[in-house]
C-alpha cells in the first residue's frame, strides 16, 4: 500500500508550511469589503469582510448556502453587491472592463454539461481574453495553451473529445483552460465535486504544483474539509453570509471555527501516511 | 480536431457540390436549354433569343434565390442553435420565420403598393420575435424545452395570424398559399436585390462572429469569467440570425427545415466548432435549397411543387430521428 504516491505523500502539511515564508504575503490578491448582498428581501451576505494572499492556496468552506458561490459571483462581477466592493489586486472588479478583469483573474465554475470540443479546443478558449475581434491564435497564444496543457497533463488527450474524458481527466482539461487564460489569481468553485476520491486528491495536488511552479493564486470554494485542511494555506470558514474566521489553516481558532459552522467535532488522526481529518457530527455517535 | 486536411476536404467538396448543382440547375426544367447554352451565354457567345430569356430571366433569379435563402436560413440555424444550447431550435421552430411572415402579410395589406415594405418587414418581424425568444430564455431562465415550446406557440399565433389576415383580405398578397409553405417559383431578380445586400452582409457577420458561440457553448458563467459580454452577444447574434432569416423570409416565404437540419448534417460531418459550422452550414443551405427546388421544379412537371413542400417532406422524418435521438441520450 505504501507504494500509492497519491497517498503517501502528506502532501500539504510539510508543504504549504515552506510555503508560507516563500509566499509574497506582502499584498492581497483579491480583497473584500463590507460586502452586503441579497437576492429578495432577506439579507443573505451582510458585511462580509476578506482578503485573500497572494501567492496562497486559500479555501472557502462554509454549510450549504451560506454563500460560498455568491461570493465568486461578487468576485467576478457577475453579480453586483447592494454594499461593499470587491477589489482584485486594488483594482475594484466592477470598474474593470470585461477582458481586463478576465486577465488578471480566472475562475473554473461548477461543472455542467461538458461541452462538444476536443481538448486542445478548450484549452484554447482560455485566449479569448486577448484574442482580436475574431482572429486566430498568435504564437504566443499556441505557446501558453501548449504550456497550460503540459503542466496539467492533458496534452496526451489533446485531441480528443472533452465529453469521452473521465471526471479527473476532464476537470485537468478545464483547469488547463484556465490557465492558458494567463492570470495570476484563479478562482475554483467546487472543483472536486463529482469526482472519486482519488481523482479529489489528484486535482488538489495539481492545484499544489500549480501555485508552487507557476507561482499561480488559488482561491478555491470546497466542500470536503479534510481536502481543504490539507492542501490550503489559509481558510476562510463562512456561516449563514458571515465569515468567521478566516486565516492560518493550520490554526487552532481554524479548527474551532470550523467546528462550529458545521457544529462537529473534527478529529486529527496521525496516521503511517500523514495526518487527516476526521469530522464526527455533534449530538450523535 | 478534425486534422486540416480532412476540413480543407469537406469545404472544397461543398464548392464543388455547389458548383454542380448550380448547373443542373441551370440546364434541367421544361425548357430544353442545354449546358452548350450555358458556355455560349458565359463565354459572351450570340444566344437564341428563347434561351437566353430562360436562363437569365427564368432561372438565375430562381436559383440565387434558392442559394440566398439558404444560405442565410442554415446560417441562421446554426447560430441559433448555438446561441440558445438547443439543438431543436431554428428559425422557423423558435418562430422567427413565421414573424417575418406576419409581418410581410401585414405590410402587404395595409400598404399594398409599398413593394419595398416587404423585406423591411419581414426584418422587423424576424427581429420582433427573436427579441420575444430572447425575454423567453433569458428573463425566465428557461429550460431549453420551454424555448421550444414557447416557440411552438409563437409560431402557432402568428400562424393564426396570417390565415385571418389571408381570410378577410384574400388578395393581400399574390400567390399567399405558397408563400405559407414556402416557394420560389415567382422571384424575380428585382426582389432579391436588398434581401441578398442583408444576407451577404449578414453571413460575413457570421463567419466573423461565430467563433464567440464556441465561448458561449461555455456556459454564460464560464464565458463571462473569459470577458464575453454574454448578454450582449447573445442578443446580437440572435439580431444577426433574425436579419438573416427576415431576408429570406421577404423573398422565399416560410421556408422551413433548411435552418434545423442543414447545421445537423454539418456537425455530423466536421464536429462542433462552430467557427467550422456556421459558414459550412450556409454552404450545406445553399446546396440543400437549391437541389430541393430544382426536384420541385423537374419532378412533378408540367406541375411544379412549392419547395418548401419538398423540404417538409425531406426534413419532417429527420427531425422526428432527432428528437428520437435526443430522447434516447437523456
Amino acid at each position: 500500500m505504501s507504494t500509492n504516491s497519491s497517498f503517501t505523500k502528506d502532501h500539504t502539511i510539510t508543504d504549504a508550511a515552506t510555503k508560507k515564508d516563500e509566499a509574497d504575503t506582502g499584498k492581497d490578491a483579491i480583497t473584500l469589503t463590507n460586502i452586503h448582498f441579497s437576492y429578495d428581501k432577506n439579507p443573505f451576505i451582510q458585511g462580509l469582510s476578506a482578503s485573500f494572499k497572494s501567492g496562497a492556496v486559500t479555501s472557502i468552506v462554509g454549510p450549504n448556502g451560506c454563500g460560498k458561490s455568491t461570493l465568486v459571483k461578487i468576485i467576478d462581477a457577475i453579480l453586483r453587491p447592494q454594499k461593499g466592493e470587491a477589489q482584485i489586486c486594488g483594482t475594484p472588479t466592477l470598474t474593470m472592463r470585461m477582458r481586463e478583469r478576465a486577465s488578471k483573474l480566472a475562475i473554473l465554475v461548477q461543472a455542467g454539461h461538458p461541452p462538444a470540443m476536443t481538448v486542445q479546443e478548450l484549452v484554447s478558449c482560455g485566449r479569448f481574453p486577448y484574442q482580436q475581434h475574431h482572429g486566430g491564435f498568435t504564437e504566443e497564444d499556441k505557446r501558453l495553451i501548449q504550456l497550460a496543457m503540459q503542466e496539467t497533463g492533458v496534452k496526451c488527450f489533446a485531441n480528443k473529445d472533452v465529453r469521452q474524458l473521465s471526471g479527473g481527466e476532464r476537470q485537468r482539461a478545464f483547469l488547463a483552460m484556465t490557465l492558458a487564460q494567463d492570470t495570476d489569481i484563479i478562482v475554483l468553485d467546487e472543483p472536486t465535486t463529482y469526482l472519486d476520491i482519488h481523482a479529489c486528491h489528484d486535482i488538489m495536488q495539481l492545484v499544489r504544483e500549480l501555485n508552487k511552479n507557476m507561482n499561480k493564486t488559488f482561491v478555491m470554494v470546497i466542500h470536503d474539509l479534510d481536502l481543504a485542511l490539507r492542501y490550503s494555506d489559509e481558510i476562510l470558514v463562512m456561516q449563514a453570509g458571515r465569515a468567521i474566521f478566516a486565516g492560518d489553516t493550520k490554526s487552532k481558532q481554524a479548527l474551532q471555527a470550523l467546528e462550529q459552522a458545521f457544529s462537529s467535532h473534527i478529529a486529527i488522526a496521525q496516521t503511517e501516511f500523514g495526518a487527516v481529518h476526521a469530522i464526527f457530527p455533534r449530538g450523535k455517535q | 480536431m478534425r486534422s486540416k486536411r480532412f476540413i480543407f476536404l469537406t469545404f472544397t467538396s461543398c464548392l464543388i457540390a455547389l458548383v454542380l448543382v448550380s448547373i443542373i440547375a441551370f440546364v434541367v426544367g421544361s425548357s430544353s436549354v442545354g449546358i452548350a447554352d450555358i458556355w455560349t451565354l458565359i463565354s459572351g457567345g450570340e444566344l437564341r433569343a428563347s434561351a437566353y430569356s430562360i436562363l437569365v430571366n427564368v432561372r438565375l433569379p430562381r436559383i440565387l434565390a434558392a442559394l440566398l435563402a439558404g444560405a442565410a436560413l442554415a446560417a441562421a440555424g446554426a447560430i441559433i442553435q448555438a446561441v440558445l444550447d438547443n439543438p431543436l431550435a431554428s428559425p422557423n421552430i423558435i418562430g422567427i420565420n413565421s414573424g417575418a411572415g406576419l409581418f410581410v402579410l401585414l405590410a402587404a395589406s395595409l400598404f399594398p403598393g409599398l413593394l419595398w415594405l416587404g423585406p423591411v418587414a419581414a426584418f422587423a418581424g424576424a427581429m420582433v420575435t427573436a427579441l420575444l425568444i430572447f425575454a423567453i430564455s433569458v428573463g425566465t431562465n428557461a429550460s431549453r424545452l420551454t424555448v421550444v415550446l414557447a416557440g411552438i406557440a409563437i409560431t402557432a399565433i402568428f400562424g393564426a395570424g396570417m390565415n385571418t389576415i389571408l381570410i378577410i383580405n384574400p388578395d393581400a398578397y399574390i400567390g399567399s398559399s405558397t408563400f405559407l409553405v414556402g416557394g420560389l417559383g415567382k422571384v424575380m431578380l428585382s426582389d432579391i436585390v436588398w434581401p441578398s445586400a442583408y444576407i451577404i452582409a449578414g453571413l460575413v457577420l457570421a463567419v466573423l462572429a461565430s467563433g464567440k458561440l464556441n465561448i458561449m457553448a461555455l456556459g454564460d458563467q464560464t464565458a463571462h469569467s473569459l470577458g464575453m459580454h454574454v448578454s450582449r452577444t447573445r442578443l446580437l447574434m440572435l439580431a444577426l440570425a433574425a436579419m438573416l432569416a427576415g431576408a429570406a423570409v421577404s423573398f422565399a416565404g416560410l421556408l422551413g427545415f433548411a435552418g434545423l437540419i442543414v447545421p445537423h448534417l454539418m456537425r455530423f460531418a466536421i464536429g462542433h466548432n462552430n467557427r467550422l459550422v456556421v459558414p459550412l452550414s450556409a454552404l450545406g443551405g445553399a446546396i440543400f435549397v437549391l437541389l430541393c427546388d430544382t426536384c420541385a421544379r423537374v419532378f412533378f412537371a408540367p406541375y411544379e411543387i412549392p419547395v418548401g413542400i419538398v423540404m417538409a417532406f425531406i426534413g419532417g422524418p429527420f427531425f422526428i430521428y432527432l428528437i428520437l435521438r435526443s430522447r434516447r441520450k437523456a
